[in-house]
């Protein structure tokens, strides 16, 4: 024993491997703390961003007035989109400073956004999509944008572009692009069963059943609980003339629409021949593309991923051969945050009605960097080429935009409430009592908050 | 003929337990390496071999600044942490002060508290620490951590007794004795704990994600998450970002890892 | 003599304090204060964005009536006990395994080979075994067809998801519940195996009667630690099924998260939360009096 501990002394610091390893570390971070000096982070962080956006002109003038501006635009494409601009910009004018960051989407709409708000931390300029929207405008966080959208602009939208964002008669926000749901199929596998793609809802069933197989289930929606969810479910009730609130804003979940829709999705899960486990996000066309389905509910911003030789799309079938089809328009909103001074509040304003009001600008976003449409008249005028460009572009833009009604935007109790009836429907009970729960459930939540809902 | 049966059974056992923890990871690394559109198509060995996905991570991901920041933000968790647990697992197991197991069982309980709670008081911590969008912010919340203390505790405590009253009698002072004594024959359980904070902290990601404010902060991990978007995810992208991603983590234990073998070396002083 | 003793004492005393003092240092900042903090946010209503408004305990009633919060501390519950069994045998299997191997190289290679899973992080982990679990082209449905057994809907099925996602927790974490084991047992001295052994004790009895009473403080450590995580399981949830289908696997911690982050409801994800906690520590501690623990 006493040997042991001898030795150990005697070996004296060289055994003492954690004090060498620390200062191992300290030294590599200090290094790192030089670069990242730990005073105020947002005047660093944008420091650093400068340099990297290339306009080191910035840094010098340090009088410029610092507008941050997060989305969560992370695709290469959209990075490279906005770096461009967001550089041309700085460099147009020297009393504003903009950097961007691009948030990964699961955070950005919950921890990234809530967490910066709460802690007084919120960036200037930030984005929105309708399942989250309403927390921010009730809230009463933004800053109104009236003074931005002049009338040559604001004609230039269509009718219900600024549904989702106006309050009290004041706009808060810039629709920016709209994505559109639609059915895509199999070309081959359709064919191969001599099937033709649906265009009811009792064809939708047959067709699942045919071309159900032992790999290949016969359809594809999204049985996972969450916005994307509800956001494929609402146009199966607006198909058949429904809503999910009456005209005075009050729910309206038990109606004949709604249930018949959670009928449909439950009778086509139940049959055995959908897709139990999609295995990710039904967003995600590659579930069509991998041949793991033959059809699937997805989107507008696939066209340019499905390749229109092997990928068909047509509009969501409608509920019964005399009734039309429907399809929800969801995409992302320009906010203002409030929570800065004056002068930051005129720098995002300024920022902004360059960046996105600019009919080019926009265009190019919703044609070049990615596939989606606008409710810009201009817009879609001056992507013609593009939405025109293959027969699955082109159903879109000539079928499915018109029916297209914007996504309802719900609070986060609300979308719970929704979202719960959905997957009680699918899993827990019959569609009738799923609606008449909600119904309930809803009722009480509007009656104890006041809220009120269209759509 | 016993011998072979037992010989037998233990093959199987083997390798069930490398199927059972390998298979998906060859499955990582097989389907990173297949085309875009067959990514999901269930083969292990690819139809079309391609490199693509990489040099893609490579052009369009800061990759080595990620990597940079995940590996200083892991590095210091686990080397502060190594320490300052250590260190009070010492005073938890050998030494006597007033308060000691109340204190102890006050440790103990912060594991209790699931993190998503506490996320937004902490960044209100950080915030008024400014270390907002710094690498600081990511490492100094994670390093107190009950689970070190606990192990450290129970490690020393299965140390024999007279270990230290002999270092003692020898004129060694408490301190000395921790670090000249007790750590050096410790070392495989600094190598287990280092290991596992430096891998915790490698892979996480929701708290780096809201303590950076700007791309050049973001981690590895966030990085593969931006692969993620709300509408377009590039499967063979992140998935080949993620083999990347795993390989320091991998090299770091397959280099430590020989150092377990030395926990034998306990055996003589143990009775 | 006594008056040196003391003054030994008092400087033990000191050293402890020194020793301590960084760990609770940084526990207060970054844990305690922030739990209070969270304490403090359960007695109002708070949405993130708007200002509090003080409700006192009516949180903490709500709560009481609230049956997805009752449903999911039972989901926990379940979630715990197939967690926290299957890795407390399974690691200890595969150390006990490990260890018995002969050569060096050979155990240094199934060590990595078990080990590795824990490097991966959950997202991926998770999406790796969704290709597994899926219902029709899956792995695992391909090994059951071809064994002339009925495909499984796996994540898809209300009664087999759970389990699914506990697997997939598992395959992280029994790896490295390995190396703590293994660590343990190389301590294990070897001669009382050999005494063991002459007294004509077979594998089974020498591991009952002589390992696992000496690994007890290791074992103790595991059930403890797993307990613990397996209270706090999140991310495979978020990732794998966003906790169904139906509520299935709607764990008490992804309910608290989309409470405070989707919904933006803090004061009562807060409340849920503080019980949450109460509860896992109630739990620990009938836990450390049944195993004795010192």
């Amino acid at each position: 024993m006493k040997s042991i501990v001898r030795n150990n002394l005697k070996k004296g610091l060289s055994g003492c491997l954690t004090v060498a390893l620390l200062l191992g570390v300290s030294m590599g971070l200090a290094g790192c703390g030089k670069d990242v000096p730990a005073e105020d982070s947002k005047e660093a962080g944008t420091k650093e961003e400068s340099a990297q956006g290339g306009s080191e002109k910035a840094e010098e003038k340090g009088e410029r007035v610092e507008i941050v501006y997060w989305n969560q635009w992370t695709q290469e494409t959209e990075i490279n989109f906005l770096e461009k601009y967001v550089e041309e910009y700085n460099n147009s004018q020297d009393k504003y400073h903009v950097t961007f960051l691009a948030v990964p989407f699961e955070e950005y709409t919950t921890t990234k956004l809530a967490t910066a708000f709460a802690t007084n931390e919120a960036p200037d300029v930030f984005e929105c999509s309708p399942a989250i929207i309403n927390q921010y405008l009730d809230a009463g966080v933004c800053e109104p944008l009236d003074d931005i959208m002049t009338d040559q602009v604001r004609s230039d939208f269509t009718e219900a572009a600024f549904d989702r964002v106006t309050r009290d008669g004041k706009i808060y926000g810039i629709p920016l692009d709209s994505d559109l749901v639609a059915l895509y199929y199999n070309k081959e596998m359709l064919e191969e069963k001599g099937v033709q793609p649906p265009s009811t809802w009792e064809e939708l069933k047959e067709a699942a059943a045919k071309l159900n197989t032992e790999n290949c289930s016969g359809f594809t929606f999204e049985v996972d609980k969450g916005d994307w969810q509800c956001f494929t479910f609402y146009p199966f009730v607006w198909m058949q003339g429904g809503n999910l609130f009456t005209e005075d804003g009050m729910a309206n979940l038990n109606s004949e629409e709604v249930v018949n829709a959670l009928q449909l999705w439950k009778d086509l899960l139940d049959s055995g021949n959908c897709n139990e486990t999609p295995g990710r996000s039904v967003s995600d066309i590659s579930i069509l593309t991998n041949g793991e389905t033959a059809m699937q509910i997805n989107g507008s911003w696939s066209v340019l991923r499905a390749d229109p030789d092997k990928y068909g799309v047509v509009p969501l079938p409608a509920a019964s051969p005399d009734t039309g089809s429907a399809s929800v328009a969801g995409g992302w909103n320009v906010l203002i945050s409030n929570q800065g001074d004056e002068e930051k509040i005129a720098g995002a304003k300024d920022f902004v009605s360059w960046m996105w009001l600019d009919k080019n600008h926009v265009s190019e976003f919703n044609t070049e960097v990615k596939f989606s449409y606008c409710m810009r008249d201009s817009v879609i005028e001056a992507g013609k080429e593009v939405y025109q460009s293959n027969d699955n572009a082109i159903t879109f833009s000539d079928k499915v935009l018109q029916t297209a009604k914007p996504e309802i935007a719900l609070s986060g109790e609300a979308k719970e409430i929704v979202s719960i009836m959905i997957q009680d429907a699918l899993y827990n009970m019959d569609a009738k009592a799923a609606a008449d729960l909600a119904q309930e459930s809803m009722l009480q939540y509007q009656k104890d908050s006041g809220a009120k809902f269209t759509g | 003929m016993k011998k072979y049966g037992v010989l037998f059974l233990k093959v199987l056992t083997g390798c069930a337990f490398l199927v059972f923890a390998d298979f998906p990871i060859i499955l990582l690394i097989s389907s990173s390496l297949k085309i875009d559109t067959e990514v999901f198509d269930y083969r292990i060995i690819p139809r079309h071999i391609t490199f693509d996905a990489y040099k893609q991570v490579f052009k369009t991901l800061d990759i080595f600044t990620g990597v940079r920041n995940s590996f200083l933000v892991a590095a210091a968790v686990a080397l502060l942490a190594l320490f300052i647990h250590a260190m009070a697992a010492f005073a938890f197991a050998r030494l006597n002060f007033p308060g000691k197991k109340k204190i102890f069982l006050w440790i103990l309980s912060t594991m209790m508290i699931p993190f998503p709670v506490i996320i937004i008081p902490l960044f209100f911590m950080i915030k008024s620490l400014k270390l907002v969008n710094s690498l600081w912010g990511m490492i100094l919340p994670m390093v107190p951590h009950a689970y070190g203390v606990f192990l450290f505790r129970q490690y020393f405590m299965e140390m024999p007794d007279a270990l230290y009253e002999s270092a003692r009698i020898d004129g060694c002072s408490i301190f000395r004795t921790f670090t000249q004594i007790y750590v050096p024959l410790s070392k495989p359980m600094f190598i287990t704990l280092g290991v596992s904070f430096f891998v915790t902290n490698w892979n996480s990601y929701l708290w780096p994600t809201i303590v950076a404010q700007d791309q050049s902060k973001y981690t590895v991990q966030i990085l593969i998450a931006t692969l993620m978007g709300s509408l377009r995810i590039t499967w063979n992208h992140i998935l080949a970002a993620s083999v990347i991603a795993v390989i320091p983590t991998v090299i770091i234990f397959a280099i430590l890892q020989r150092y377990y073998l030395e926990g034998i070396k306990m055996t003589g002083i143990k009775e | 003599m006594g008056k040196k003793k003391q003054g030994g004492k008092r400087r033990e005393t000191m050293t402890a304090v020194f020793m301590i003092a960084p760990e609770i240092l940084l526990m207060l900042v970054f844990i305690f204060i922030p739990i209070v903090h969270a304490c403090y946010i359960s007695l109002f209503d708070w949405n993130a964005l708007r200002a509090k408004s003080f409700v006192g305990i009516s949180n903490y009633m709500k709560m009481l009536k609230d049956s997805t919060f009752k449903n999911s501390i039972l989901i926990t519950g379940k979630y715990a006990v197939i967690y926290v069994s299957a890795i407390y045998v399974l690691s200890l299997a595969a150390a006990v395994f490990v260890n018995s191997i002969k050569g060096k190289k050979r155990q240094q290679v199934c060590r990595v080979g078990i080990y590795l899973p824990n490097t991966v992080s959950t997202i991926v982990a998770a999406t790796l075994w969704a290709f597994l679990f899926n219902s029709r082209n899956g792995y695992i449905n391909k090994l059951l067809t071809e064994a002339g057994l009925k495909r499984q809907l796996f994540l898809g099925s209300q009664s087999q998801a759970l389990v699914c996602v506990a697997i997939v927790g598992i395959w992280v974490v029994f790896g490295y519940d390995m190396i703590i084991f293994l660590s343990a047992l190389k301590d294990v001295p070897g001669d009382y195996y050999e005494a063991a052994k002459i007294d004509g004790a077979n594998a089974v009895q020498r591991f009952f009667r002589i390992t696992l009473p000496l690994i007890k403080g290791t074992s103790i450590f595991i059930l403890i630690t797993t307990l613990v995580a397996s209270f706090q399981v999140f991310d495979q949830v978020r990732v794998m099924t966003a906790g169904g289908p139906g509520k299935a696997t709607e764990v008490t911690v992804y309910y608290i998260f989309q409470l405070a982050f989707e919904q933006y409801r803090f004061g009562y994800a807060s409340t849920i939360a503080v019980s949450l906690s109460l509860i896992l520590m109630l739990v620990t501690i009938v836990q450390l009096k049944l195993l004795k623990f010192k």
